[in-house]
């Protein structure tokens, strides 16, 4: 019997995000997980007029996603993606949500990281993995989306992430074939 | 295609771009749609959550297989008519949406439990379920609770009139004078658009 993992990826609407997203769908994809889309509205009460400009920014970056990283053989409908929106301030709300409902893993970009260092540790208790994004995960698309991903995924960092997390990618074969492009560099 | 040329291309010219492998024309024909798309599916959900869902759906859906659009109708349309029927086909296997089709049938139809469900292959039949469906919608509370008791529920005329406390030939009248408000307001949808007669509904449905 296979358990479906959760991963939780947290982003804001008023940075941009899209990057990140894609590369949290990535994962997914690869851990063949379930993603929660977690945001907050700034606001002490979720009414439909604060959901709706973040449900179409999903979509846009969605849309993104289509273009730029979609690939033949993964498709994103392969993916179960849930958004999480919730009243609030992103951090406390992040927190209590980890708190009521863990996860296996965190992403987070480099936006979310900065912006709040103060809890980042607070975060990284209340989870079983954290993966923090390297600033500026822009890497050249150009390249192919596997080697985009292994990229920032060498560059982010890592914390508690569990000993199976290595070996769930251990199946994803564009894992081998960005490794041998990357001793052939060096 | 250049980045300049893009905004003035037309949807269709985009479809031609993709179809050679230009993903910044498929970001520019999606970031046309998304939009509308969601509202369309919002209209039929009434829930946030559930339109975003059949909205990314839906868009996939399209956007993978746009290589089968043959250009027999406008993009819109094509996109359009993937959305309904996913949002049909959906909301029927939740059970949420079991439209039986609205048909005199020689005087008897108040009796029947008339017309089968949609079939979840046909383009054309999805799309006359999403009109009827909006417009039932619109209509005044009293003209909509009859149509969906009889026509959703499929409630008989005896049980009608145990629950509305009126005659049987007062709801038959009632019910035929919906229809015939419906059957208008479906041919005007067809003719102006859904969009244009459910934004002045009053206007139809005064009187």
């Amino acid at each position: 019997m296979s358990i479906t993992k959760t991963l939780l990826y947290p982003f804001s609407i008023d940075r941009p995000y899209f990057e990140s997203y894609a590369w949290a769908i990535e994962l997914a994809m690869r851990m063949q997980a379930k993603l929660l889309l977690f945001t907050t509205t700034g606001t002490p009460s979720l009414t439909p007029s604060d959901a709706d400009p973040i449900y179409h920014s999903l979509l846009e970056a969605q849309g993104y996603y289509l273009q730029h990283y979609q690939q033949g053989e993964h498709k994103q409908a392969d993916i179960i993606k849930e958004p999480c929106i919730t009243p609030g301030q992103l951090e406390h709300g992040l927190l209590a949500h980890l708190q009521k409902n863990p996860v296996d893993i965190v992403i987070l970009d480099s936006h979310f990281a900065l912006a709040h260092a103060a809890g980042l540790s607070q975060i990284v208790k209340e989870s079983a993995g954290v993966i923090v994004l390297p600033k500026g995960n822009q890497s050249d698309k150009s390249v192919g989306v596997a080697d985009h991903f292994y990229d920032d995924l060498r560059r982010a960092k890592l914390y508690k992430l569990p000993t199976n997390f290595f070996s769930t990618l251990g199946t994803d074969h564009s894992a081998f074939n960005y490794l041998r492009k990357f001793f052939q560099k060096n | 295609m250049s980045i300049r040329s893009l905004s003035a291309a037309s949807d269709e010219e985009l479809v031609t771009a993709i179809r050679q492998n230009d993903r910044i024309a498929l970001g520019e024909l999606y970031n046309r749609y998304y939009k509308k798309v969601f509202n369309k599916c919002f209209s039929f959900t009434k829930k946030q959550e559930e339109a975003f869902d059949l909205a990314q759906e839906s868009l996939m859906k399209a956007f993978d297989n746009i290589h089968s659009f043959k250009g027999e109708s406008s993009f819109s349309t094509w996109l359009y008519t993937i959305t309904h029927r996913h949002c049909l086909a959906t909301l029927k296997k939740n059970g949420r949406f079991q439209f039986r089709q609205l048909e005199d049938q020689s005087g008897q139809e108040d009796d029947q439990q008339d017309g089968g469900l949609a079939s979840e292959e046909s383009s054309e039949r999805a799309e006359q379920e999403l009109i009827m469906y909006s417009l039932i919608n619109a209509l005044p509370e009293k003209e909509r609770s009859l149509l969906n008791l009889k026509y959703l529920q499929g409630e008989s005329v005896e049980n009608l009139q145990v629950q509305l406390n009126i005659s049987s030939s007062a709801i038959k009248m009632r019910l035929k004078r919906s229809r015939e408000k419906l059957n208008m307001l479906y041919a005007l949808s067809l003719t102006y658009g859904l969009e244009q007669v459910l934004g002045q509904i009053e206007l139809f449905t005064m009187g």
